[in-house]
């Protein structure tokens, strides 16, 4: 339970420096956005990566080849379907949900709480960590596609060019 | 222990987690983008765990021999199902929503410490002061409110933008120390 043999303390000294390099190496070349949590499903890749480090490092039946197949081919992944969303705006609207107002001018829109299954105590708690007490004041709450709340103060919602893409449907974010 | 092994088994387990992370990363893209945005914000503690343990069931997947590639996906259903059921329910049935999630605490009120509530929800001054600092404030009595939120996170409000407070309406606190706006 608390030693085995010095040849798995070996196995995982050796196993967790070539894992850690290789992982560097292919991050790097994958470029920033791998690991940006710019889509709801980065940060579920993003755990996926650390998840599969850990059971290279720890697992014997998993041999390093394996882990960086498994790393590359979900780096791979995600650099298409990043690629691709820039590349085509069909591509982009079939993979990413649109953003969606839930509050605007200081009005919360039932409708759309009940749609996408947020309560108001969780857009008052986005309002207050943005450092705001007056539901009032606050132009717009919107929930974006990686499941974050965006809170604008600035104006009336009509006006902020921010949110374009979200009162227009016609209006095209990639 | 053959020491070549420890970096390389064969090819047939390479191939199948090249398919394993194709058909996994499609299937997870297909089931979160149909339950949509929701699923994956970190809107309270349990979001966070949810999200974390997706991505981890996907890292599984692709890695495990023994996990079949249909347990693996069903796992995914799951997980997100649960999700969308608890959200949902949250949203029609309130003594539900009591009952999963904690409710946020205010821990500071016009620049002072409210003790008993840090107590209760084992805070000290120390981890509040951070949390002031991190927003950029050096003056505790500038502040109408800290909050500690359900995800864990802590709000800040400083008096010049708290308002009427109405974001601060589900709160407990006494009700003599409620202003009007």
């Amino acid at each position: 339970m608390f030693f085995d043999n010095w040849s798995d303390i070996g196995r995982v000294l050796t196993i967790t420096a070539a894992a850690y390099a290789a992982i560097v190496i292919i991050l790097r070349a994958s470029g920033k956005r791998s690991l940006s949590k710019m889509n709801a499903f980065d940060f579920v890749v993003t755990i996926a990566l650390g998840s599969i480090l850990a059971s290279v490092i720890l697992l014997k039946d998993v041999a390093l080849a394996e882990g960086i197949a498994a790393f590359m081919g979900l780096a791979l992944l995600q650099l298409l379907v990043t690629w691709g969303s820039n590349k085509s705006h069909a591509f982009a609207t079939v993979l990413r949900s649109k953003p969606q107002l839930l509050l605007a001018d200081g009005k919360f829109l039932d409708e759309a709480l009940a749609s996408e299954r947020v309560t108001r105590g969780e857009v008052e708690a986005a309002i207050r960590k943005r450092g705001h007490g007056r539901v009032e004041d606050v132009s717009a709450v919107v929930l974006e596609s990686d499941g974050t709340l965006s809170v604008l103060c600035e104006g009336k919602a009509s006006d902020c060019s921010a949110l374009r893409s979200v009162l227009d449907p016609r209006e095209t974010s990639r | 222990m053959d020491a070549s092994k420890l970096f390389f088994d064969n090819w047939d387990v390479i191939i199948r987690t090249i398919i394993a992370a194709v058909v996994a990363y499609a299937g997870l893209l297909l089931i979160l983008r149909v339950s949509g945005k929701r699923t994956l914000s970190k809107l309270n503690a349990f979001d966070w765990v949810v999200s974390v343990a997706l991505g981890s069931t996907l890292a599984t997947i692709l890695l495990s021999a023994d996990v079949a590639l249909a347990e693996g996906l069903l796992a995914l259903c799951l997980l997100v199902g649960l999700q969308w059921l608890v959200a949902r329910t949250s949203i029609h049935w309130p003594a539900f929503k009591k009952v999963i999630r904690s409710e946020p605490r205010l821990l500071v009120e016009n620049g002072q410490f409210l003790t008993n509530a840090m107590h209760d929800e084992r805070v000290t001054q120390a981890d509040v002061s951070e949390a002031v600092r991190n927003q950029g404030f050096g003056d505790l009595s500038d502040l109408a409110a800290v909050v500690l939120e359900t995800d864990g996170s802590f709000s800040v409000i400083s008096h010049d933008k708290a308002g009427n407070r109405s974001a601060l309406d589900g709160l407990k606190r006494p009700p003599a120390e409620r202003r009007a706006g």
